[in-house]
């Protein structure tokens, strides 16, 4: 069995999609329970505790606990990649947003924005490259994590890097590892440059 | 439009009131400076104009209307705020830092840019220059102007300054001081503004209101508080801060000599005057003009004419001057542009200017 450029390139995709689509996911839940317990410290130290804790989870036995609710297929990866991705970004947002000075909230307040306006033009703006970062440490191990999807049947570059080992053929393992390594690389590179062209400001 | 304050108190939970029974009426169009030492109630005074801090006592009115019956948001739209450090958010330009009130009162786009341009205008700064730039390209005193055109920018008619130039180093906030000033000539704003300089509050002050530890002590023109100080409090703060630049700045040779002439004799068209704390005599024509100093000696011989030859000074020579001069010579008289003697400065009226300057009672 021979594998095409094209085949490679439609699984990246399918791998970059499964990952992106995770990662938002739990990215989004993150920033919102960050962004909701901002004045909670409490509260929001539970979540990041509960997002920590899963966070040390093994991501095969996630897979494989996941699988019991959710089956064969995208999903269960997607719903593991999300779990993953919370972290990350609830942190990162959490904590640009304590760094916010506070006499610029007090200024926003003083001109007469509402505590919404202080937070959609103020707050977090200025928390955006750390919100950023977030994302793009959770997207890079998702890629990662991605690879071991096919155990639960989602598609993906995992798909030849299992059959290479299946088949004892380096060279199918490799067309999934390489575009796999690539793909991670590229992620990081182009986040981080955004991340710096907004620090620069 | 006026603020008045009636009976204002401002407790914190467990502490002693920040602010305690204050009364007190801002005038339109004035610049009234609140000053005092940290923690004398100044700021929170100055927060509780716009609602950033709630009396726990009293009232606040703008024009009559009581602050608690507007919304807290649109009131504060309507009143400029400037704070210590700019408080320019650094993720916007120039100019979006500039509209962020006409943003929220929804102004028009191109009503927004030609009230940037104009303001900047206002400080001499580039609109094609300045307009892009991020605060962090600009020079701490460019930002406090920025800060300062912020406030203005939806045209209110009482702006709040919270110690907006106290970050600058002192030749940016002297340079800001006099705009401010020059802008204020122009704006006829009512303005209060926060500061623990006295040299600040003396410059740009219309009145000075004084705080110690929640209580308005002393409220008055600077020349008032400078003069006549309520109290030791008064004095002593006055005193730290502003002893030696309040001869430099204000007090002109007539305010260093003694005035109290006492005809002595008349020679046809000349006559001799004494004066209290100097031996010697002063020669002046009928007209008061000043021709010279006549030792006590030659009056007694009837000599009368003229035996020293002092150089006079005039009245509005500076401190410096005098001081370098006089300790030469024992007395020093004082003419106008005419040419008339007007003063004369002696030892004895010296200590008395300094005494009036340091203790505030006349004598």
């Amino acid at each position: 069995m021979t594998v095409t450029f094209s085949d490679i390139l439609s699984a990246s995709f399918v791998h970059l999609y499964l990952s992106l689509i995770g990662t938002f996911a739990g990215g989004l839940i993150g920033f919102i329970v960050a962004v909701l317990g901002r004045n909670h410290a409490r509260i929001l130290t539970v979540f990041l505790t509960i997002a920590e804790l899963i966070q040390t989870f093994p991501s095969i036995a996630m897979l494989a606990l996941l699988l019991l609710v959710f089956g064969l297929g995208n999903n269960t990866l997607i719903v593991a990649l999300a779990l993953y991705g919370i972290m990350p970004v609830l942190q990162n947002t959490y904590e640009g947003l304590s760094a916010v000075d506070p006499m610029l909230i007090d200024v926003g307040r003083g001109m007469g924005m509402t505590k919404r306006q202080v937070l959609r033009r103020v707050e977090l703006p200025l928390t955006f490259p750390m919100i950023l970062a977030g994302f793009r440490v959770s997207l890079v191990t998702s890629i990662g994590i991605a690879t071991i999807g096919v155990f639960v049947g989602s598609g993906g570059l995992g798909l030849f890097i299992y059959r290479g080992l299946q088949m004892l053929d380096n060279q199918i393992m490799l067309e999934g590892a390489v575009p796999a390594a690539i793909l991670a690389i590229l992620v990081e590179l182009l986040i981080g440059l955004l991340e710096r062209r907004l620090a620069k400001r | 439009m006026t603020v008045t304050f009636s009976e204002v108190t401002k407790v914190y939970q467990g502490k002693k009131p920040a602010v305690e029974n204050l009364n007190l009426e801002v005038h339109t169009g004035e610049l009234l400076v609140l000053i005092g030492p940290s923690g004398c109630g100044k700021t929170t005074t100055l927060r509780m104009i716009n609602r950033l801090e709630e009396p726990t006592h009293g009232k606040i009115q703008i024009d009559g209307r009581d602050i608690e019956k507007f919304k807290e948001e649109e009131l504060r739209r309507g009143i400029g705020y400037t704070v210590q450090q700019t408080g320019l958010f650094p993720h916007m330009t120039v100019k979006d830092n500039i509209e962020v009130v006409p943003r929220l009162l929804k102004w028009p786009k191109d009503k927004r840019d030609e009230r940037v341009r104009e303001l900047l205008a206002m400080v001499n700064m580039d609109f094609e220059e300045f307009a892009h730039r991020y605060p962090r390209q600009l020079s701490g005193g460019q930002q406090q102007r920025i800060g300062v055109l912020r406030s203005l920018a939806a045209d209110p008619p009482i702006i709040l300054m919270d110690e907006p130039f106290g970050a600058l180093d002192p030749i940016s906030r002297e340079v800001l001081q006099i705009e401010l000033k020059k802008l204020q000539a122009r704006l006829q704003k009512t303005i209060i503004f926060v500061t623990h300089d006295i040299d600040e509050a003396i410059r740009l002050g219309d009145r000075i209101a004084i705080f110690q530890t929640g209580q308005l002590v002393q409220l008055g023109s600077p020349q008032e508080i400078v003069k006549n100080p309520v109290n030791e409090f008064v004095a002593s703060f006055i005193k730290k801060n502003y002893q030696f630049e309040t001869s430099n700045l204000s007090l002109k040779a007539l305010d260093l000599a003694s005035v109290d002439f006492h005809p002595y004799e008349s020679h046809d068209d000349r006559i001799i005057l004494s004066i209290d704390g100097s031996d010697d005599f002063y020669l002046v024509d009928s007209d008061h003009r000043f021709i010279g100093t006549i030792s006590k000696e030659n009056v007694k011989a009837n000599q009368i004419t003229a035996d020293k030859v002092l150089q006079p000074i005039r009245v509005y020579d500076s401190v410096q001057n005098i001081l370098s001069i006089f300790k030469d010579v024992n007395t020093l008289p004082v003419v106008d542009d005419g040419n008339k003697l007007v003063g004369v400065i002696t030892s004895l009226s010296l200590m008395n200017a300094v005494a009036r300057l340091v203790g505030g009672n006349e004598s």
